[in-house]
C-alpha cells in the first residue's frame, strides 16, 4: 500500500485532502451547533450552477464559483435573519434555485459534459499542483480567520443573545461563518465533489460531538476524524479501485458509527 | 445617574403594541422586579433595555447612553430566558461557559489568559460550583446550569445584573436558593439587579422595587406602596390587591423565620 506514496497524484491528493479535511471539520463543528449543517449541501448546489456557468463561458469554474457561492451564502443568512424564513427553508430555496440554474445552463450548453460530471463526484486523484497550492493557501486563510474569531464564534453558537450583550457583533460573526463556509465548499468540490461536499462538513463534526468532550477537544477530534477519513479513503480508493470521494465518505461514516458506539459504551 | 432609564417608550411589532408609553428609572444598587402575566411585555422591555430590540419609540438609556451606542458591556451581566432551548449536548464545559463572560471588552483575536482563568476559578468557587467546572453544561441539573449562567454573568464584576425568569425551570427549593444568592449579590456586592418574574407575591421577598406591566405600566414602587396604591387597586381590584399583599407578608415572614 505504501508504494502508492511514490505516485505524484497520490501525494497531491493527500496534501490537498489533509488541508481541506481539517478545514471542513473545524468549520463543521460551528455549523452543526448553529443548526446550519445543511448550508454546505445548499451551497454545493449553487456551486453546481456556478461551475456550469464557468464551463458555459469557457472560464475557470473557480473564478465564477467563489463570488456566486459567497453571495448565495449571504442571501441564505439574510433570508433567515430578516425574511422570517427558517434556516433550513432558506437553504432549500437557494439550493433548488442553484440546481435549476445549473440544469438550465447545462441544457443550453448541449447537455452534461465530462468536466461537469468530474465536479459533481470529485476527482481528487487528478488534482494539479496549482490546485494543491491554492487549497493550502485558502485553508490557511480560513483556519487563521476561525482562530481570529474563535471565541466570538463559540459565544454566538452557544447563546447568541448573551453574546450580543457581551458586545460581540453576532451579525458580523455569522457573515464570517457563512462566507468561510462558501469558500470551503468551493475548495472541496474538486476533492469529494458537489454531491458529497456537505458530508465533509457534517460527518466529522457530528462524530466528534458524540463523545461529549469540551469545545476545544471536540474541534481537535473533529479535525482528526476528517484527516483519518481523507487519508484512509484515498488509500482505500487506490487499493480497491473505488471513486476517492465516495471512499472518503464511507470511511467517515464508519468513524461516525464507531463514535456513536463509543458514546453508548461510555454512557454519555 | 440612573443605571437604566425609560422615557415614554413604546414598542410595536407587526402592528401590535407590545410596550405602551413606559417610563421608569433604576438607580444604582436597586433590586427591581419586573412583574406581569405571560405576554405582558416583560421580556420585550428587557430586550429593549439591552439594545437587542431596536426601533422602539421614546428614549431608553443604559448607564446614560442609548443602548445602540453603549460599548462598556463589562458593566452588564445578562441571563436570558432560554439558553438551552436547543441542544443539551453542546460541547461546552462549565469552565468554558463561564470564560465566555470575560469576552466583553476584549478585542479580536480574543484570548483567555492565565489571569482570566484565575478569575473563572474564583467565580466558580464563590458560587460553590468548582466541582462541576469540567462537566458539560448540558449534563448539569437545572439549578447547576443557572449557577453556571450566573457565574458567566458575574465573572466580569458587572455593575448591573439583568435576569429574565431565571427560576422558571427550577424546583421550589433550587429557585429559593438561587433568589437568595441574587439578593446577597445585591446587598453585599451592591450589584444593581433587574429581574423578570411572573411571581408577584414572591418577588417582594427579595426586590426593593417592583415594576408591574401589562403592556402599559400599572405600578412602579416598593411593595409597601403597592399595597396602598390606587392604581394597583384599580387594575387588580381591592380584594385581589389585599390577597397579594397578604401572601407577600406571609411569604416574607416565613422567609425571615427560616433565615433566623
Amino acid at each position: 500500500m505504501l508504494e502508492a506514496l511514490h505516485y505524484a497524484f497520490i501525494q497531491k491528493a493527500l496534501l490537498a485532502g489533509v488541508f481541506i479535511s481539517v478545514l471542513c471539520s473545524v468549520l463543521g463543528v460551528f455549523l452543526v451547533l448553529k443548526k446550519f449543517s445543511l448550508i454546505g449541501d445548499g451551497l454545493s448546489h449553487v456551486t453546481f450552477f456556478s461551475i456550469a456557468l464557468g464551463l458555459f463561458f469557457k472560464t475557470s469554474p473557480l473564478y465564477v464559483s467563489v463570488p456566486v457561492v459567497a453571495v448565495s451564502s449571504l442571501g441564505i443568512l439574510k433570508l433567515t435573519e430578516k425574511g422570517n424564513v427558517f434556516g433550513d427553508t432558506a437553504i432549500g430555496i437557494v439550493s433548488s434555485l442553484g440546481i435549476a440554474g445549473g440544469v438550465i445552463i447545462a441544457s443550453l450548453s448541449g447537455g452534461f459534459n465530462v468536466d461537469l460530471m468530474s465536479y459533481l463526484f470529485g476527482s481528487i486523484l487528478t488534482i494539479q499542483w496549482g490546485e494543491v497550492a491554492l487549497s493550502i493557501a485558502l485553508s490557511a486563510l480560513v483556519i487563521g480567520l476561525v482562530g481570529f474569531y474563535y471565541h466570538d464564534l463559540v459565544a454566538a453558537a452557544f447563546d447568541e443573545e448573551s453574546a450580543k450583550v457581551m458586545g460581540i457583533n453576532t451579525g458580523r460573526v455569522n457573515k464570517v461563518l457563512v462566507l468561510l463556509t462558501s469558500l470551503t465548499v468551493v475548495l472541496s468540490m474538486r476533492i469529494v465533489g458537489i454531491m458529497l461536499v456537505s458530508s465533509f462538513l457534517i460527518i466529522p463534526a457530528a462524530s466528534a460531538l458524540q463523545l461529549g468532550l469540551s469545545f476545544r477537544t471536540t474541534i481537535l477530534v473533529s479535525a482528526v476524524f476528517g484527516l483519518v477519513s481523507v487519508v484512509s479513503g484515498i488509500f482505500l480508493s487506490y487499493a480497491a479501485d473505488l471513486p476517492a470521494g465516495a471512499a472518503i465518505v464511507m470511511v467517515s461514516f464508519i468513524l461516525f458509527c464507531a463514535a456513536f458506539g463509543l458514546r453508548k459504551v461510555l454512557g454519555r | 445617574m440612573s443605571v437604566v432609564e425609560f422615557r415614554k417608550v413604546t414598542y410595536n411589532a407587526s402592528g401590535k403594541i407590545i410596550l405602551d408609553n413606559i417610563s421608569f428609572s433604576v438607580s444604582e444598587g436597586n433590586f427591581v422586579g419586573i412583574v406581569g402575566q405571560n405576554g405582558s411585555g416583560k421580556t420585550t422591555l428587557v430586550r429593549t433595555m439591552l439594545g437587542l430590540l431596536k426601533q422602539a419609540e421614546g428614549e431608553v438609556k443604559l448607564f446614560g447612553e442609548i443602548p445602540e451606542q453603549f460599548r462598556d458591556w463589562r458593566k452588564v451581566g445578562y441571563i436570558p430566558q432560554k439558553v438551552f432551548a436547543g441542544d443539551s449536548k453542546f460541547p461546552l464545559t462549565a469552565f468554558e461557559a463561564v470564560s465566555l463572560g470575560l469576552l466583553s471588552g476584549k478585542k479580536n483575536p480574543k484570548t483567555i489568559l492565565a489571569v482570566d482563568r484565575d478569575k473563572v476559578r474564583a467565580t466558580l468557587h464563590a458560587l460553590d460550583i468548582t466541582s462541576i467546572g469540567d462537566k458539560l453544561v448540558g449534563n448539569l441539573s437545572g439549578g447547576q446550569q443557572q449557577r453556571v449562567m450566573l457565574a458567566r454573568a458575574l465573572v466580569n464584576d458587572p455593575e448591573l445584573l439583568v435576569l429574565d425568569e431565571p427560576t422558571a425551570a427550577l424546583d421550589v427549593a433550587a429557585g429559593e436558593a438561587f433568589m437568595k444568592l441574587i439578593r446577597d449579590l445585591n446587598e453585599i456586592r451592591k450589584v444593581t439587579v433587574i429581574l423578570v418574574t411572573h411571581d408577584i407575591a414572591n418577588i417582594g421577598k427579595y426586590a426593593d422595587k417592583m415594576l408591574y406591566i401589562d403592556k402599559k405600566m400599572v405600578f412602579y414602587g416598593t411593595f409597601g406602596d403597592f399595597c396602598i396604591s390606587p392604581d394597583a387597586a384599580l387594575y387588580f381590584g381591592k380584594y385581589a390587591q389585599h390577597i397579594i399583599c397578604h401572601r407577600h407578608d406571609h411569604e416574607r415572614a416565613a422567609g425571615e423565620g427560616h433565615n433566623a
